[in-house]
């Protein structure tokens, strides 16, 4: 019985069914629509993250060069597998027809192995052979790279000194190799032409250059960075433990000259702390005595012998002052023992420059001739490797004049042999002070003991322990790039947030009709309770009805949800490109599961509104029902206010002005007091407007359609509400806007810190441009423009952007080094909590086990999803938030102070700049910043430029919301409408008599349009009037210009929406006040 | 007769499911300033069509209708409604006074279009005149049958029309509240000098008018009068 009368009913109101199923299909379409917008990006990158492996399943990567003979190895290990040596590297890549630069591009030096990764056929790839080079789609984009343009790679020279050390070398010129390239084919955007080990939802910017041509270039003979494996049946890592050698460390192993010692050296100079340690276990396992030295160069020993080298030994006793000097140094300095012994040495300046310091040391003793021996001097390029010091070349000025013929005579028979000896702990120290992240370890002698010394030391070194704990690592990356493709945000929840408008208005219409329908059925549902039904069944009758009309709306709320994805992952994908982001691969992606789960939430959403509308019916007196008197206007006293709504409207105006002022005041968070503080205000303009609503006498025409605003006041109100709350939504969103022009780009306080420029580098800059001297040594020509012009330089350590320009998860950020003039300087606007004054002090306040750190505000909360006082790794070092920086141009990387990030990261050097300079020479500063630097891959920009590109992403969601919100709130006058026309359909009888007694069908719908403009005018004023106090402090009294247009281009629409549609409602209803409606009553 | 009302072979039929049906077969019609005509009949004989043709509420197929030597069928567009508001006053069955407006409002309706303004002080004095100067700031839910209907009376006389309609208008009243309305529609007619036109099945009612008719099968059949 119960069923057929749910199924009957149904039929029997299958009008107003269809249109609650339309307002059900309308909620499931945007809550579906938005969880497959969601899967849509999550799928996409998951796309990405396999197609830019293609067939890799694992790699094996160093922060050293190796031998690439271990990619063989590996692979003969394999049962199957195949394995690719490749070089990995960034540089600048210049287009030499337009001189279009693009910074930071991947370099792959590979060979026909490597295409097979990837199932392309080496002659498809174009032939990578000589000086030919294939480009990828993006860079080549970029470069707006043509056939037959050449380019130029500026490639970071390989196996230097640290650029830290004094023997680091600097310029340009002197850092860098160039290769020049001849065109071949632009890989397209899928397969080899997205390869990327990192983890980014971005087309990679990759030239692909002969894997010979880019070791030759960079005097890499047969040295790689990287092997590239699929192994789909193997563990690759038994394959790489059993064939390692220690050239795959990165170390090599030199013979002393007297034949009974070797040394372990290290291609980076120094040996790493688990490199010496791994050095000293294999020594001893096998029976031999190691030691760890360190040699460094001195300017002069008491004056005399110039650019000599000093040794020191772990196994030596020698005091912390103390000097033991070779046989031919004693002579020289002309000491005799226990007297002081002047040591200075070469020191680097922040300019580029050098000075000289000294340091008293004690002629303690002569040094073993073990140490005078030129086997402990790993190669210094520019000094070991020259004929005579007159033909060294090292990066500090060599004072030629200060070397004397005996000093030649040295060197020809003794090379860069030690002259002294010295405390070992002081000699890693002088390493330290240059960088602390130094291990001032140059070598580690092994005394030899028989033939086989060696090569028993090698299988030690080799066989013990994980290749990993020596740089050397093997990575999963199919599997990693399939655990890491999250999306950044959660863009399900984003979308549905932001449809919240449509999903209410939805909700809102089911609850309207519904509740219509129910009241037209009053008569019905009082009969059914006479007749002795419990309320309990009819509201269940009605709301199975319900259900049944929301099963209906379903299937089309999911068509309607797949095209609101289809049009959202356009729009997002459209959005993110005009900001400089782009997806290799974005398309529409389903997930059953997801979209039933959705379906039901909507389908159960849009039955409790069915059933919440029903039992509202039900509630009234069964005579009311019966009567259907529940349908007739309630009208009271004349004049009388409501006192208690009154205090709550006056109370809650008072509460908004006070939050309003304490966000103005900075003492409450702006964005919260300013939106709450509005809402309140609204809330109470409303309050203060349904009390405006009261029974006053209808003497006119304009007191008659007062007087129906007041008989229907709940309606009335509702509406007003509706548009109101459109008005206040659309408007204190859209002032979130941005343009660059609201960008201040002067104010300390303000996202560019006051630095009106900001710039990054691909390879450092390692001199300070505030000098006119340190800016001609980074290789500025031109300085005359420089008036006025100061910079900072932060140190930097590569890693993911962690900005909303990410769309992938960031796993491991970039970190930037604060420079101590920024921390003294302050500005941005920076919260650290227990840092009232300058918050950036907060950066050098010492914790006990990380290291303290800030992120942008936006970053942390929505990209890194973490909050201050959370931990966050990056470079395998422990970071703890302490505090945030307020949409600036440090969005996309962590801060530390300069003085942590020396101390612990090794960096690519300063790499990202801010620099102030007068706004009348900003253009020209800006033109021979990026032409002279133009090798160091230098990208300076307006600071707005930088700050425009993370207000673009906001933008793009500000709109999504304006789009979304507007047609929620078109729905909600969709509602309205039907509302308008049940009231109208019920004042019939009202109308007729009217138009019996002379009032024209146009003076009708003049009345009634008159009736609904006041509304929606007063809705308009009450919510822009709330809104506009909201934005006021931080828009207008700012001087920011809001964005107003989008917000009128939102609001014109809805408010004439509502006019329309009570024109329509009152012309439909005109066309049945004839005397027949009369008469049918 | 130029004054008063003259209706003349007025034909009227409607479409229904089973062909044309004819309501009014030529229906003519004389009622004089000060006059009061009743009109009785069957349910469905077509009075109130007649009535509402006459107040330009409905249409004729062919016939004429003048009032005071004005041809009101051929009225259109502004001056119909403009001759409805000044020159007509209606009483219907079911009074449908505005149950959001007051006495006083509700019998003010007619004169908000009027030129002349709200006509507050007019509806006073009707108000006044039908004895209901305590009620007027009631709402209908709070008078009696009989009150609501002379509110009804006082708003169809507020613009001082030429021809006061009454359909039913003591359908829904007791015999005592009856006979008094009756005596107010005779009152109105004489004091005003203007025809009324009683459409009623109250055969007591109609014996109180000048005249009196009797609609059958379209048609108006003489029935006597005083």
């Amino acid at each position: 019985m119960f069923l057929r009368l749910v199924l009957r009913n149904s039929v029997l109101h299958l009008k107003g069914g269809l249109a609650v199923a339309l307002a059900a299909a309308a909620a499931s379409a945007v809550l579906i629509g938005a969880a497959i917008v969601g899967d849509s990006v999550n799928g996409s990158l998951k796309d990405t993250a396999l197609e830019r492996l293609g067939g890799i399943t694992h790699s094996v990567t160093a922060p050293y060069f190796f031998d690439e003979g271990l990619s063989g190895r590996i692979e003969s290990g394999l049962n199957g597998g195949t394995a690719a040596p490749v070089l990995i590297l960034y540089a600048s890549v210049k287009n030499i027809s337009n001189g279009v630069t693009a910074q930071n591009v991947q370099i792959v030096g590979c060979d026909e192995r490597f295409f097979e990764l990837f199932g392309v056929k080496f002659d498809e790839a174009g032939g990578l052979t000589g000086r030919k080079a294939l480009v990828s789609r993006s860079l080549s984009k970029d470069i707006i790279f043509l056939q037959n343009d050449n380019i130029i790679l500026t490639l970071p020279k390989a196996a230097l000194a640290p650029q830290g050390s004094v023997f680091g070398k600097k310029k340009t010129a002197d850092t860098t190799v160039t290769l020049r390239l001849e065109p071949g084919m632009v890989m397209p955007s899928y397969s080899a032409g997205l390869f990327n080990l990192k983890n980014e939802a971005a087309p990679s910017r990759t030239v692909f250059v002969p894997l010979k041509t880019l070791q030759n270039a960079l005097g890499l003979t047969g040295k790689i960075n990287t092997v590239l494996i699929h192994s789909e049946k193997t563990n690759p890592a038994m394959a790489l433990n059993q064939k390692i050698t220690l050239g795959d460390f990165g170390l090599s192993i030199v013979e002393d000259n007297a034949g009974g010692a070797f040394y372990i050296e290290s291609g980076d100079l120094m040996l790493t702390e688990a490199q010496a340690a791994r050095a000293e276990i294999a020594a001893k396992k096998s029976g031999l005595s190691g030691e760890r030295l360190s040699v460094y160069l001195v300017r002069s020993i008491n004056g005399k012998a110039p650019y000599s080298v000093i040794a020191a030994s772990e196994k030596t006793s020698v005091g912390k002052y103390q000097i033991l000097l070779s046989g031919w140094a004693a002579e020289d300095a002309g000491k005799i023992l226990g007297e002081a012994l002047p040591v200075s040495f070469i020191k680097a300046k922040s300019d580029g420059d050098y000075y000289e310091a000294s340091e008293e040391f004690v002629f303690s003793g002569k040094m073993p001739d073990a140490y005078a021996n030129s086997g402990l001097v790993p190669k210094f390029e520019g000094i070991t490797d020259s004929a005579s010091m007159a033909d060294w070349k090292p990066p500090f000025a060599l004072v030629k004049g200060a070397i004397r013929p005996k000093d030649e005579k040295y060197w020809t028979e003794h090379g860069a042999a030690p002259k002294a000896l010295i405390n070992y702990k002081r000699a890693l120290q002088y390493w330290k002070e240059e960088s602390p992240v130094y291990s001032g370890i140059t070598s580690c002698r092994v005394e030899k003991k028989d033939a086989d010394s060696r090569k028993r030391f090698e299988n030690y070194f080799t066989e013990e322990g994980d290749p990993a704990a020596m740089g050397l690592i093997l990575k999963s990356e199919r599997e990693d790039a399939q655990k890491s493709a999250v999306a950044s945000s959660d863009y399900s929840s984003l979308f549905a947030g932001l449809s919240f408008f449509v999903v209410a208005s939805a909700l809102g219409l089911v609850w309207l009709i519904f509740g219509l329908m129910a009241e037209e059925r009053s008569k019905e549902a009082g009969i059914m309770l006479a007749l002795g039904f419990k309320p309990r069944y009819i509201i269940a009758l009605l709301s199975c009805e319900g259900a049944v009309y929301a099963l209906a709306g379903a299937v089309p709320g999911i068509l309607l949800g797949l095209q609101y994805a289809k049009f959202f992952t356009r729009y997002l994908a459209a959005g993110w490109k005009s900001s400089g982001v782009e997806l290799a691969t974005f398309s529409v992606h389903l997930d059953p599961l997801n979209i039933f789960l959705w379906a039901l939430i909507a389908f159960l959403l849009s039955v409790a509104a069915a059933s919440f509308s029903a039992s509202r019916v039900i509630k009234e007196k069964v005579t009311a029902l019966l009567s259907g008197s529940s349908r007739l206007p309630d009208v009271k006293q004349f004049g009388r206010t409501n006192s208690a709504v009154l205090i709550a409207a006056c109370a809650g105006a008072a509460v908004s002005i006070l939050l309003i002022a304490l966000g103005a005041a900075k003492a409450l968070s702006a964005e919260a007091a300013f939106f709450t503080g509005g809402t309140i205000l609204l809330a109470s303009l409303l309050a203060f407007f349904s009390l405006l609503i009261k029974n006053r006498r209808a003497e006119s025409r304009l007191g008659l359609a007062l007087r129906s605003i007041y008989a229907g006041r709940k309606k009335s109100i509702l509406a007003a509400s509706l548009i109101a709350s459109a008005a206040f939504l659309l408007v204190t969103v859209s002032s979130n806007k941005k343009a660059p022009e609201d960008l201040d780009v002067y104010g300390r306080a303000s996202g560019s810190g006051g630095f009106n420029i900001t710039a990054s580098s691909g390879l450092p800059v390692n001199f300070d441009l505030n000098t006119k001297k340190g800016r001609a040594a980074a290789g500025i020509k031109d300085d005359a423009v420089f008036a006025g012009f100061s910079a900072l330089s932060f140190p930097v350590k590569a890693g993911e952007d962690m900005s909303c320009l990410n769309v992938a998860a960031p796993k491991e950020p970039a970190v930037y080094g604060v420079p101590g003039a920024l921390i003294e300087r302050g500005g941005f606007t920076v919260s650290a909590p227990g840092f009232a004054g300058n918050g950036w002090k907060a950066l050098e306040a010492p914790l006990k086990d990380a290291i303290p750190a800030f992120a942008d505000s936006n970053s942390l909360e929505w990209i890194l999803h973490k909050k201050v006082g959370d931990e966050i790794y990056s470079g395998g070092k422990k970071l703890k938030i302490s505090g945030t920086v307020n949409e600036s141009v440090f969005a996309g990387a962590l801060l530390v102070s300069e003085k942590n990030f020396r101390a612990n990261f090794t960096g690519k050097g300063n790499a990202f700049f801010l620099a102030a300079c007068p706004p009348e020479k900003e253009k020209e500063v800006l033109a021979v910043l990026n032409r002279d630097l133009s090798d160091q891959g230098f990208d300076a920009r307006r600071t707005s430029e930088y700050l425009m590109k993370y207000a673009g992403i906001q933008n793009i969601y500000i709109s999504t919301f304006e789009f979304l919100g507007g047609l929620g709130f078109l729905l909600g006058i969709l509602g309205l409408t039907g509302v308008m026309l049940r009231n109208i359909r019920e004042r019939t009888r009202e109308l007729a008599v009217m138009n019996a007694f002379g009032y024209s069908p146009h003076e009708l719908v003049r009345l009634i349009l008159v009736e609904n403009a006041l509304l929606l005018t007063a809705g308009l004023i009450i919510g822009t009037l709330a809104a506009l106090a909201a934005v006021y402090p931080q828009t207008i009294a700012l001087g920011r210009s809001a964005s107003w247009t989008t917000s009128l281009a939102w609001l014109l629409p809805v408010y004439a929406a509502g006019l329309l549609a009570s024109i329509a409602g009152a012309a439909f209803a005109i066309g049945r006040t004839t005397a027949e409606a009369l008469r049918k009553e | 007769m130029a004054n008063g009302l003259q209706v003349r072979g007025l034909v009227k039929s409607y479409d229904s499911p089973s062909g044309k049906v004819k309501v009014l077969s030529g229906v003519t019609l004389e009622v004089a300033g000060g006059e009061t005509a009743g009109i009785t009949g069957p349910s469905g004989s077509g009075k109130s069509t007649l009535l509402n043709i006459i107040g330009t509420l409905d249409t004729a197929d062919a016939g004429s209708v003048q009032l005071n030597g004005q041809d009101v069928l051929s009225l259109k567009g502004s001056r119909l409604y403009e001759f409805r508001n000044t020159s007509i006053g209606f009483v219907f069955q079911d009074h449908h006074l505005l149950p959001q407006l007051t006495a006083l409002e509700n019998v003010m309706l007619p004169s908000f279009l009027a030129a002349a303004g709200s006509g507050r002080e007019r509806a006073l004095e009707l108000l006044s005149e039908f004895g209901l100067s305590k009620r007027k700031d009631f709402f209908p839910s709070s008078l009696s049958g009989g009150e609501r209907q002379r509110v009804a009376a006082a708003r169809a006389l507020i613009n001082s029309p030429k021809l006061l309609l009454c359909d039913e208008p003591t359908g829904n009243l007791d015999e005592t509240a009856s006979a008094k309305t009756g005596k107010l529609f005779l009152s109105v007619a004489k004091k005003r000098k203007i025809p009324v036109v009683i459409v009623t099945h109250n055969l007591e009612l109609a014996k109180l008018f000048s005249v009196s008719y009797i609609m059958h099968d379209g048609k108006l059949l003489p029935g006597g009068g005083k």
